[in-house]
């Protein structure tokens, strides 16, 4: 299992805020599991994954402010804007 | 503007090939894709997952960019929606860049689904609209990129067999594991990294 570890850390992808790759990973890993074996199965008993995404989804927009990424009607960033010039 | 389009069949059954399109980075056939983030997730009434995800990507410029733009790396971004409907069987995204959009826009879908005739296939049809604003030689770029967009859809066919092998290999891991078996030989792997 500590190899298995390294592994999913080898094939890991980064967050665009450098600082939320371990809260995306983590809400990632538990993502990926409940989509294969729940979700695809057809079980629609709710989302174990609620409290880590948000977390990482904190993290996450406030990366993307600070990098002024034009992100276009996402809810979380209120009333929808025009597409800004970049 | 330009559109391109192409179809594939994966000879994979449709939940190894949604489990993989989910997991489709990192994989070494789009080295410039550095990150992925998930900006929203729900299920819907009908019980589907929709997803918004954001890509970064970064591209190397060669150096006369640095004269003109004063960056030789630019990171782009693009934003993702897409729809799984697990009891019909399909996974669409819909993409397009949010970056650069006064110079060029590039809208990709992308749906896989059963093959028709055999479950155990799925087939993926890919399709891209591409329009290059307010530049003279507008239709010759977008060739050219409908071109990039045609030879990376191959890249990203590859990149979708290395996430399948590697999904497989992790489960067979696992099982040996559990087995026991495989606890010296890992040992030593751990002790080589």
């Amino acid at each position: 299992l500590f190899y298995l570890y390294y592994l999913f850390i080898y094939f890991s992808m980064n967050s665009v805020g450098e600082a939320c790759t371990d809260l995306k990973r983590e809400y990632d890993q538990c993502f990926n599991r409940w989509f294969a074996e729940k979700f695809l199965k057809g079980d629609r008993n709710g989302d174990p994954c609620t409290e880590t995404f948000r977390k990482y989804q904190r993290c996450v927009q406030k990366a993307i402010k600070d990098k002024d990424i034009p992100i276009d009607g996402v809810e979380f960033m209120g009333p929808n804007k025009d597409k800004p010039e970049s | 503007m330009k559109i391109w389009a192409s179809e594939h069949i994966f000879n994979h059954p449709w939940e190894t090939v949604t489990k993989a399109a989910m997991q489709k980075y990192p994989n070494p056939m789009n080295p410039s894709v550095f990150g992925v983030d998930v900006l929203d997730r729900s299920v819907d009434t009908n019980g589907r997952l929709h997803s918004t995800r954001l890509l970064s990507t970064e591209w190397g410029l060669p150096a006369i960019a640095k004269s003109i733009i004063g960056v030789t790396r630019t990171c782009t971004y693009v934003q993702e929606h897409s729809v799984v409907d697990p009891k019909e069987k399909t996974f669409e995204l819909k993409s397009t860049n949010i970056s650069f959009t006064n110079l060029v826009s590039v809208d990709e879908k992308l749906t896989y689904k059963p093959h028709p005739q055999d479950p155990e296939k799925t087939v993926l049809t890919q399709e891209a609209l591409i329009s290059v604003k307010g530049v003279s030689l507008s239709s010759y770029l977008e060739g050219l990129m409908a071109k990039t967009i045609s030879a990376n859809a191959g890249k990203g066919r590859e990149a979708m067999e290395w996430v399948i092998r590697r999904l497989n290999t992790e489960i067979e891991e696992l099982a040996a594991t559990a087995r026991g078996t495989m606890r010296v030989p890992m040992a030593a792997a751990v002790a080589d990294k």
